[in-house]
Formats: structure tokens, sequence, C-alpha cells
């Protein structure tokens, strides 16, 4: 073996190592779809408050929340069966992807369940709008830490308008109008670069 | 004189099939075994065989399971074929610049 052999290999290995470490993130899909579910809730939830929607004596809003448990399960369950055939699911930037958007999820269904919770004992129905910036903050450091793991450097750009949103959601969280912001804000952090991702996935394994 | 001694390198991972299936999985593991095939250009029986080597030396292990119905072989690298994937970049490098 010469030297130039050894290099030409060296060169072989390096070009297989950089095409797992840049994989396609596998993520567009769950992105695009929570960002869509989101807008669709807080837009019905907005026409229900300002009576452009009828409350049905405060029905409504139990039977939207329980329609979005039952989209989300069912949604959550179809893409978790179409990723299993993807390539690339191992990949350094996948798993982060896998793990960091695990993490956020956790978070933010604690901030779900512990204004509830607040509502019920409190009977306080602004307690649930608390959730918006808390979850428009966690996908802000979602999206900005699978950008940093994943080499996806273009996502920062979208965890900076998260974090923004949250700040804009804190501050005016108990405004009526504040659920068609967050819903903007769910299409053009979740869904807009759930698209792109979703266009450069790779077709399924055969 | 040159000091490129070639015998120095890991024989394990040093085919080119085997060299391209450790840089793959450095980077992507577990990786399906037909993700596999496709990044390094195989035929089923010629990966199998160089897994099977690479599994021998315990530098991958091999996960066979159904997947939707589908049967489907994950290949993962372990920590010893991580550590054995380090110490050959580290020898090739070496040789290299000794050269």
């Amino acid at each position: 073996m010469t030297r130039e052999e050894l290099i030409n290999d060296v060169a072989y290995a390096r070009a297989l190592a950089e095409e797992g470490r840049r994989a396609p993130l596998l993520g567009g899909g769950y992105l695009m779809f929570w960002g869509a579910l989101n807008a669709v809730s807080f837009t019905a939830h907005w026409a229900i408050l300002t009576g452009l929607a009828p409350s049905a004596g405060g029905l409504a809003f139990g039977l939207l929340w329980m329609s979005y448990g039952l989209a989300a399960a069912i949604g959550m369950a179809v893409l978790r069966t179409r990723g299993r055939h993807k390539p690339g699911l191992g990949s350094i930037g996948s798993r982060a992807e896998q793990a960091v958007w695990a993490g956020a999820a956790i978070a933010i269904g604690a901030g779900v369940l512990g204004s509830l919770a607040r509502m019920f004992a409190d009977h306080d129905a602004t307690a649930p709008n608390a959730i918006f910036g808390a979850a428009f903050a966690l996908y802000g450091a979602a999206l900005f830490g699978v950008a940093r793991l994943s080499g996806y450097t273009w996502l920062s750009g979208f965890a900076s308008l998260s974090v923004g949103f949250a700040a804009l959601l804190c501050l005016f969280a108990n405004q009526p109008w504040a659920y068609l912001v967050a819903a903007a804000g769910s299409l053009l952090v979740l869904a807009a670069p759930g698209i792109v991702l979703l266009r450069r996935e790779p077709p399924a394994l055969p | 004189m040159s000091r490129f001694d070639h015998t120095e390198i890991d024989d394990v991972i040093h085919g080119r099939l085997r060299l391209g299936i450790m840089a793959y999985l450095s980077t992507v593991s577990p990786a399906a075994f037909n993700e596999l095939k496709a990044k390094v250009n195989a035929t089923d029986g010629n990966l199998s065989t160089h897994l099977q080597k690479l599994e021998e030396a315990g530098y991958v292990k091999l996960d066979k399971k159904f997947v939707d119905k589908k049967p489907r072989t994950n290949v993962h690298l372990t920590a010893k074929g991580r550590k054995a994937w380090i110490d050959y970049l580290a020898k090739l490098q070496t040789l290299i610049s000794s050269a």
C-alpha cells in the first residue's frame, strides 16, 4: 500500500462520515403538524372567546381542546410510523433533534398540566394563557439546540423569532388577540421550518 | 527512506468496504442494513460478509427485528468499535505525517 492509496482511502472515509454528519433531519413532519394543529386550535379558541363562534356556555372550549388532544394522539402515531422507515434516523443530528424536542415536549406538558390545575383550583379561566410564553421560549431553545447540534444553522433564525414571540406573548398573555399572535407564531416558527425540512427528507428505505 | 509502514494499521477496519462502513457508522448509528448498503454501494452478500468480520472483532453489533411487519437489520457501532475507529484514525495520521 502506498501513501497515495492511503490518502485516497482517508478521503473516501471522510466523505462517508460527512454524509452521515450532514444527514437530513427527520423532524420536519412533526414541526409542520404541530405548527398547523396549534394554529387552527388557537384561531378557533380566539373565535369562541370573541363570540365569532358559539361558545355553548363554555362547552365549545372543552370540545375544542379534547379534539386537539385526539388529533395530536393520532397525528403522533402516524408520524412515528412514517419516521421509522427513513434513512439517517441514527445520525447525530437526528438523535439530537429527537432528544431536544422530547425534553421540550415534557417541559411544555408540565406547564400545561400546572396551568390547567390552577384554572380548576382557582376558577381562573386565564391561567392557561401562561402556557404561550413558556411554550414559545421552549420552542426557541429546542430550535437553537437542534441548529447547533445538527449544523442546520439556519434554524437559529427561527429560534430567535420564537424567543421574540415568547416575550410578546408573556407581555400580552391575557389579551384575546394573543391567541391570533400565537397562531401566527406557530405557523412561522414550527410549520415553516417543518416544510423546509420535509422537502429535504430522503425517501423511505425499501 | 520512508517510515511509512502499513502493517501498523488495524486490518479489520482497513478494507475499502469496512472502512466505509466504520466511517458511516461513526456518524450514523444505528444504521439500517439497506441504508448502509446504499451508502457504501455494496451488494447484500458483500456487505454481510464484511459486517460479519466487524462483528467478530466486536466493532459492530447487528440487531434484527420486525418494523411494521417487515424484517429490519440495524447495525450499531459498539464502544469497542468506536475506540478502534479513533485509534485507527490516530494511527493513520501518524503514518501519513511521518511518511
